[in-house]
């Protein structure tokens, strides 16, 4: 019957309308500047392209038949095409399905993974890697940086392209920590320490774009909605010099002194 | 208010049907022990505080098992349609019941254990919640030691007493495996 | 049977049961709450006070509204004297009918989701600016947050349906003449109450900060409504949990002569999967609950900083993501009975579109670190993100069988098919963005953004609330004997499709913007984006008004309905609009599936009354 080459067809064309449409939406993403954001955007943009030609199929195979074969309400005439099933449609949705859900696990499900903890490894081992103590409390965000002596900060002060090592404490409940364009976070659980690596790979601050900010991303009590920070990522000259202003005259080592806990 | 009747005669199928919806109901009540006895694993691990008083668990334990004994006569009687002796079973069984309850209180209120502990916190809610049961149990007893007093079990229909009886096994099983995990294991 | 005075007004006598139940309740709450007071030296409003009030009131509750007499009473050896009641006055008292324990249910999710809807109004107007104006402060927002999304999805998406639909319409549907426990059905409604006002009294100890999830250690320390959250839900799903057994019963033991395993209708199907799943986890989140409850005032550690916080999202979603199924389900089982009707088409793949369904439910319990992909070590991510992506294998079997069976057909595009229908593109949506939820690195820029509360609100609102609809338009002839105004509930599907779709397919762009759950004021950035979200929102909310008129109206006014409007082919249609009280006159004896259109040529199919055919010996009354 025609219609099959006719949905396929309808299928080809809004689904170039569809990627295109897709486009625009990449083109005009919200702003990631760290590594480790560059990897989630890519899955999420992975998916959106092979979803979004799915989503159109479906929805194509949906709406086509209301329009097609649409009689009135008061029509009760049996259809003359009755069958219980036909292999030729359900062997290949089960074989499809499957092999498509079984490739997003592993891309970009495996590899991104596999991508971000690769990040971290290299950042563990890698002598410029700054330590940033992060502590989470109702309802403020705190930062020390045991290594240049600094302490209690209210402002989250980074060097660009070195990575960052979070770690993680709560004075209370679970929260979360958050820098919409660094494009990840991690909860932040009292009584636990969690590490989160993060490399930001371009100069700019909450004041050039809100997305750069601390967003406590666990709902932690009435202060939830404001508890956030200040975010200033800048050049590593600038960062050092940030750091000799702030940090105390002697330079402690890393192991001596945590910030206020 | 009408005298009281017998139970009319129930068919095989009704009988199926009435243990089918208690082993379900069975089965969800499993799941909380199942949670419980987890989370008690998770906590603690295999260590058992030494300030458990077992010899007090153990004499629970012997008076549960114990009233099995009547529990399980008064079911062959019921079958036999002797409300009489059903009823003296069962209020015997039901006994038994309030002093292993009792027992449990008495362990709840005077172990030595800090209820913010891993351990203890497990402790009290494995046993709280054992006790709940019991209490529904104790009800369940007494309700057929009532009907059977007033001979409303026959041959052709005994099904309460053979229900209310199982679940007072599984609350007894549930005490033995609780007994075992938290004051041996 | 003792019988009232004839002379007694009629509104007493309607209302009598549930005065009784709420003085009980008020007298146990009072006995609870100041007894412990009293023996301990503290205030009736002391947590502990609270707790044993609570438990105490739901006993008077449900003795009140009839347990004691059908009851209590019967299990020590007496005469079950309690009075059902006759016409309307069945609905406000305890009552063994599955039919009218169904319109209890549905009144009740009705109410439920009038009062949550309101909430989210309330909501959606706050979010129109940035900063904090209508509500005081944001614990109250914190609160109504909590309220709106534990009413909606403890006593909105279970009961509607579950609770509605199943105790109504399985036993019609299996051929039976009531469920299998009749007496447990009764008491089972009498849970729903209680947990609603639990819930709406919350505010009345101070609201509660956590939202619908109750996560510790936030739920310990905040203010002590919290407990009533932990009692409300606990109430509700001991209502869950008894429903499930009695239609598990219904559908295994009560079925007509040839209604075989392999005739099961798809709504029946869905039901028992779910009921399985209900009688499974609901009591792990019971557990939950009350660890809960004992971490406030006993108090214990279980989830604090020295004990496990992260215990309590494990319990909670070890039951919360089979509850999501639980919601969908039946949704899902409607969608698969109503398509064949109005394509006038077989169903296509049945067997299929079951193993999609127990798939389904078995994959549903090991998924649920997906709602914890950034709080969870890195050795969980792999394993649960495996497992959720292929839980949508057998989700995309339902989209199997609804398009195949679409294909070909001739599709009458009444309201209850547009219903369907919709709900079915709406999924899409909510099943489809779940995916960049459950790949592991999306989800560490998307966990707990808006764009997780658009996915969640796909899938629930857009998938099962509309499903919802469907079905109640599809089966409001059957209990209410009356055609509903086919022009307004075409109207309504259209309205809500697009305002619906307005308001919420925002909230992903939002989420994507950096815009967080649960928080009452926001940045300035943000604000076009919110407004376009609530002015739609307002919209949505008020289309509601134009079915919850069309079908008080049409209840009394609208035309008489046939026994099957629809040509359906199942076996509720195979009796009167409504249903007489024993369900069918003589028992119907099934001869073929359900779904086998253009086969069979009438009067053959379906129900053939056969005199010779002794009924089933039902349960009896005093008896479970």
């Amino acid at each position: 019957m025609r219609d099959l080459p006719i949905l396929a067809v309808l299928w080809v064309i809004l689904s170039a309308i569809g990627e295109w449409v897709v486009q625009i939406l990449v083109d005009h993403w919200p702003l990631i500047v760290s590594a480790q954001g560059e990897e989630t955007k890519y899955a999420f943009i992975f998916l959106f392209r092979v979803g979004a030609v799915v989503f159109i199929g479906v929805t194509l195979a949906i709406v086509y038949p209301m329009i097609r074969w649409r009689v009135p309400d008061d029509d009760m005439t049996d259809s003359a095409h009755q069958y219980r099933a036909n292999w030729r449609f359900v062997a290949p949705w089960i074989i499809v399905t499957t092999l498509l859900n079984g490739f997003f696990i592993v891309h970009p499900g495996i590899t991104g993974l596999a991508n971000i903890w690769g990040m971290a490894v290299a950042a563990a081992n890698n002598p410029n890697t700054v330590e940033v103590d992060v502590t989470a409390k109702q309802w403020s965000w705190h930062f020390s940086y045991p290594k240049y002596g600094i302490f209690d900060a209210t402002t989250l002060v980074l060097p660009v392209d070195t990575p960052v090592k979070f770690v993680l404490h709560s004075q209370d409940v679970i929260h979360s920590f958050w820098v919409p364009s660094f494009g990840i976070k991690k909860d932040v659980i009292p009584g636990e320490d969690r590490v989160l690596f993060v490399t930001p790979n371009k100069i700019t601050s909450t004041k050039d774009n809100l997305l750069t900010r601390v967003q406590c991303a666990e709902l932690c009590g009435s202060g939830h909605s404001t508890m956030r920070a200040v975010v200033q990522v800048e050049s590593t000259s600038d960062f050092e010099s940030w750091a000799r202003q702030n940090g105390s005259s002697s330079m402690r080592s890393a192991g001596a002194g945590r910030g206020s806990s | 208010m009408s005298a009281p009747v017998t139970y009319e005669k129930l068919s095989a199928r009704q009988v199926r049907m009435y243990w089918g919806g208690l082993w379900l109901i069975l089965l969800g009540e499993a799941m909380i022990f199942v949670t419980v006895f987890a989370v008690r694993f998770l906590m603690a691990q295999a260590t058992v505080s030494p300030d458990v008083n077992r010899l007090l668990g153990g004499l629970i334990t012997l008076v549960f098992l114990l009233s099995l004994v009547p529990a399980q006569g008064a079911v062959r009687e019921a079958r036999q349609g002797r409300n009489d002796l059903a009823g003296r079973s069962l209020g015997i069984a039901n006994l038994m019941g309030i002093l292993a309850f009792a027992g449990v209180i008495v362990d709840v209120v005077t172990v030595k254990l800090d209820p913010g502990s891993r351990f203890g916190e497990s402790y009290f809610l494995a046993t709280g919640y054992h006790a709940l049961h019991i209490v529904v149990g104790i009800i369940v007893l007494s309700a057929l030691w009532s009907s059977a007093r007033r001979g409303r079990f026959n041959i052709n229909n005994h099904w309460s007493v053979e229900g209310g009886v199982m679940f007072w096994k599984f609350v007894v099983l549930m005490w033995v495996l609780l007994y075992v995990i938290y004051f041996w294991i | 049977m003792s019988a009232h005075a004839a002379s007694r007004p009629r509104f007493v006598e309607i209302v009598w049961p549930i005065l009784r139940a709420s003085v009980l309740a008020a007298i146990g709450y009072a006995i609870g709450s100041f007894g412990i007071a009293v023996i301990r030296g503290g205030t009736w409003t002391d947590q502990l006070s609270i707790v044993v009030g609570f438990v105490l009131g739901l006993l008077g509750w449900l003795l009140g509204g009839g347990a004691f007499e059908a009851w209590v009473r019967p299990w020590f050896g007496h005469e079950n004297t309690w009075n059902e009641g006759h016409g309307i006055t069945r609905f406000f008292r305890y009552n063994t009918d599955h039919k009218v324990i169904g319109i209890q249910y549905m009144w009740g999710a009705g109410l439920a989701f009038l009062v949550a809807g309101l909430i989210a109004m309330g909501m959606r107007w706050e979010l129109l600016t940035p900063q904090l104006d209508f509500f005081t402060n944001r614990t109250w927002y914190n609160t109504a947050v909590g309220i709106h999304g534990s009413l909606m999805l403890f006593s909105v998406s279970v009961v509607a349906i579950v609770g509605g639909f199943g105790n109504y319409f399985v036993p019609l549907m299996v051929g039976a003449d009531d469920m299998v426990f009749p007496q447990v059905n009764g008491i089972s409604w009498w849970f729903v109450l209680p947990g609603i006002m639990a819930l709406l009294l919350s505010p009345l100890l101070g609201g509660f900060e956590t939202g619908w999830t109750g996560y510790a250690p936030l739920a310990t320390t905040d203010e002590a409504g919290q407990l009533l959250y932990y009692l409300g839900v606990f109430s509700l799903g001991v209502s869950s949990l008894l429903t499930g057994v009695n239609v598990i019963g219904t559908a295994v033991y009560m079925r007509a002569p040839g209604l075989t395993w392999n005739r099961i209708p798809m709504f029946v199907w869905a039901m028992i999967v779910t009921s399985v799943l209900n009688v499974m986890w609901v009591p792990v989140v019971g557990v939950d609950m009350m660890m809960g409850v004992m971490d406030r005032v006993v108090p214990t550690a279980f989830f604090g900083a020295k004990g496990f916080p992260l215990l309590w999202q494990d319990l909670f979603w070890l039951f919360g993501h089979p509850e999501v199924y639980i919601i969908m389900l039946p949704a899902w089982g409607l969608w698969l009975e109503i398509i064949p009707v109005f394509s006038r088409k077989t169903l296509f793949a049945y067997r299929w579109a079951v193993i999609g369904f127990i798939a389904i439910a078995l994959l549903s319990g090991t998924v649920w670190v997906h709602h914890m992909f950034t709080a969870v070590s890195a050795a969980r991510l792999i394993p649960f993100m495996t497992d959720t992506e292929i839980i949508s294998i057998p989700t995309g079997f339902i989209y199997l069988s609804l398009i195949g069976t679409l294909f070909q057909g001739r599709l009458r595009l009444t309201t209850p098919m547009l219903f369907a229908l919709f709900s079915a593109l709406n999924f899409l949506i909510g099943g489809g963005t779940g995916i960049f939820l459950a790949d592991v690195p999306s989800d560490f820029q998307l966990q707990d953004t808006f764009f997780v509360v658009a996915h969640f609100h796909y899938t629930i609102l857009g998938g099962m609330i509309f499903g919802w609809f469907a079905g109640l338009y599809y089966w409001f002839p059957k209990f209410s004997g009356r055609m509903y105004n086919e022009f307004w509930g075409k109207f309504s599907a259209w309205w809500m499709l697009v305002f619906y779709n307005l308001t919420f397919f925002t909230m992903f762009v939002s989420g994507l913007e950096g815009m967080n759950r649960r928080i009452a004021t926001y940045l300035p950035d943000l604000t076009n984006l919110n407004v376009f979200t609530s002015i739609n929102g307002f919209l949505f909310g008020v289309g509601f008004f134009v079915p919850l008129l069309n079908f008080l109206i049409s209840a009394y006014r609208g035309k008489r309905a046939p026994a099957n409007p629809w040509g359906a082919r199942t076996l509720e249609w195979m009796t009167s609009s409504p249903p007489p009280h024993e369900n069918f006159e003589t028992i119907p004896v099934v001869r073929e599936d359900f779904y086998g259109y253009g086969q069979v040529k009438e009067p053959e199919q379906g129900l053939f009354p056969n005199p010779t055919t002794t009924r089933p010996t039902g349960p009896t009354t005093g008896d479970d």
